[in-house]
């Protein structure tokens, strides 16, 4: 049976969401034969997590590198880390959760270890020691049903492909140490400055609803009704790059085949006319509810629910109905 | 700042592009350049417009890709070079033409090698920081925007990155590799004279052998996205979709 390791990304002192859902997924393919990376300056507060979601080992780097304050980008040094890792755990296949972190790194580390990469994959199998996938492409107009036969195969997991279920092994976890050394000066980079996004918001890969605002959110009243809306129902707000460019939100909030890949369980999209680019980034999501003026716009088709009509009027009448229920 | 742009041709992902039995057919589409390789090639032509400097065009591609190394040049590049890869048969898969590229810009000179994030086609992704490790060259990607580095020590960029959930403004020393999102800039459209000057611009074309022994992905077959049903339309009776909501309202009082 094929011996799967999982990235595990940590961000603000937890595991992420589709580390959780990949290591699920490995969970499902390898049995027992699922194994955890996880790099970071304090790595054992994941052990007992990694644990629950069924890891039958971890190893682990900790360099106080991986620290949030750290003016070293993090790209080369996690490189470098999951080399080390790869080296040391010689897995069939590594699972990585996509995302921008991981885009960063795939391409090094399919050199480092000499491996082909199936980047950005919604569904994935190994069978007979090969690794097959979809992974949308196009614009996510198709789907390529892709495969790579290595001893070593990369594959990066979009968020929302599977879901992240607990599923604690018998036997406890067994840890691992891998020496690692990253000398700072040898990456060439070093950060100047960080804009952080506004805290206390929910992260976009992690939320059950997202609340997304399209160029038909003017101003900041829409805003407000966009924001509103999120916080009564526990959401994450997305947007599309035209609510972007017009300054109203921030770029990490962006969603589509730059941005964000979201399958949350429920997707609003206001006034998003439903261009192939953001179309892209949330067609994994289970229930789409599209609210937008243009009865003839896009969006529809891609929809559970339709609404069509002005958000500034319906947004409102929502929060209010929500409220009262 | 002396940069080199590597750009790709794909099929123009908006026009017919037809599938027969698990088999793309892009033979009717227009081509056109990758939209975030134009994003590089202008972020590029703004920077040495506003700082000094010059961009020149990469692309591995056949003949008929040489349009889009002209597009490059009508918008402001000084020279292209076509790198045709011999033998015919699929176009190389990301860590073939990394290899394919990598092996051009070993004799080359430049400050900074300028990329898309990914292609329009395959939405892979993976080339740049492939082509920077094979280099031994520092790699950032997703950048939205760059600017010369006043400081010493050394020459460097100061690139500014989108993170998953922050932005991170870095100084990359140069010779470097950076992918850029097309939220770094609008590619400008360029005017009729700009298009004939271009044409007077050289492109060398260069032999490249496809490289041997690096790991392959194949593409076995393609697929529609699987459709949704068609949208329940409910106009003003909106319960139903409320319903759908109920369960998610935060108990107690939201945070307004």
């Amino acid at each position: 049976m094929a011996r799967l390791l999982v990235f595990v990304e940590t961000r603000e002192g937890r595991i992420t969401r589709p580390s959780l859902e990949a290591l699920s997924r490995c969970r499902e393919i390898g049995g027992r034969n699922v194994a955890a990376a996880v790099v970071s300056d304090a790595p054992d507060a994941h052990l007992d997590a990694l644990a629950r979601y069924g890891a039958q080992e971890a190893f682990v780097v900790a360099d106080p590198l991986f620290s949030a304050g750290s003016e070293i980008p993090q790209n080369a040094p996690l490189a470098a880390a999951l080399e080390c890792i790869v080296e040391r755990a010689a897995p069939d296949v590594v699972v990585l959760p996509s995302g921008e972190t991981v885009k960063e790194i795939l391409g090094a580390l399919a050199v480092q270890t000499n491996a082909p990469a199936l980047p950005d994959v919604s569904r994935f199998d190994v069978l007979k020691g090969a690794v097959e996938a979809w992974r949308p492409v196009f614009t996510g107009e198709f789907m390529a049903r892709v495969r790579a036969d290595n001893p070593l195969v990369l594959v990066s997991l979009r968020a929302g492909a599977y879901p992240a279920s607990e599923h604690p092994g018998d036997a406890p976890l067994r840890v691992r140490n891998v020496p690692f050394a990253f000398d700072g000066k040898r990456s060439g980079k070093t950060i100047r400055n960080v804009v952080a996004a506004p805290s206390g918001g929910i992260d976009l890969s992690e939320a059950a609803v997202v609340v997304a605002a399209g160029r038909g959110v003017r101003d900041e009243q829409g805003k407000r009704l966009i924001e509103e809306l999120a916080a009564l129902l526990g959401a994450a707000v997305g947007a599309s790059r035209g609510a972007i460019e017009a300054g109203l939100f921030p770029a990490s909030s962006l969603i589509g085949q730059t941005g964000k890949t979201v399958s949350p369980d429920v997707y609003v999209a206001a006034g998003i006319s439903g261009a192939l680019q953001h179309m892209a980034g949330m067609s994994g999501s289970r229930t789409v509810i599209a609210v937008n003026k243009d009865p003839s716009a896009p969006v529809f088709r891609h929809a559970t629910y339709g609404i069509t009509g002005d958000l500034y009027e319906i947004l409102p009448a929502w929060i209010e109905a929500l409220k009262r229920r | 700042m002396r940069f080199i742009v590597c750009i790709k041709q794909v099929p123009d992902v908006t026009s017919p592009l037809r599938m027969r039995e698990g088999r793309l057919d892009a033979s009717a589409a227009r081509r056109t350049m990758n939209a975030f390789d134009a994003s590089a090639t202008e972020g590029a032509i703004a920077f040495t417009e506003k700082y000094g400097g010059e961009v020149h065009a990469a692309l591995a591609g056949p003949p008929e890709a040489q349009e889009t190394l002209r597009k490059a040049l009508a918008m402001g590049a000084a020279s292209g070079v076509r790198i045709e890869v011999k033998g015919r048969g699929a176009p190389p898969e990301g860590q073939a033409c990394a290899h394919i590229l990598a092996e051009h810009f070993r004799t080359e000179t430049f400050d900074a090698i300028l990329c898309g994030k990914q292609a329009q086609d395959t939405d892979a992704g993976v080339t740049p920081a492939m082509l920077a490790e094979l280099l031994g060259l520092p790699f950032t990607g997703n950048a939205i925007a760059l600017a010369p580095d006043p400081d010493g020590p050394g020459d460097a960029l100061l690139v500014t990155r989108q993170g998953d959930a922050r932005q991170e403004i870095i100084r990359v020393e140069t010779p470097c590799v950076i992918s850029c999102s097309n939220n770094m800039c609008d590619p400008r459209i360029p005017n009729i004279r700009s298009v004939m000057r271009a044409r007077k611009k050289p492109i060398r074309v260069k032999i490249a052998e496809m490289p041997v022994g690096s790991p392959a992905v194949q593409v076995q077959r393609y697929e529609a996205m699987p459709s949704r049903p068609p949208a329940r339309m409910l106009d003003e009776a909106w319960d139903e979709a409320l319903d759908v909501l109920i369960p998610f309202v935060k108990s107690g009082s939201p945070a307004a």
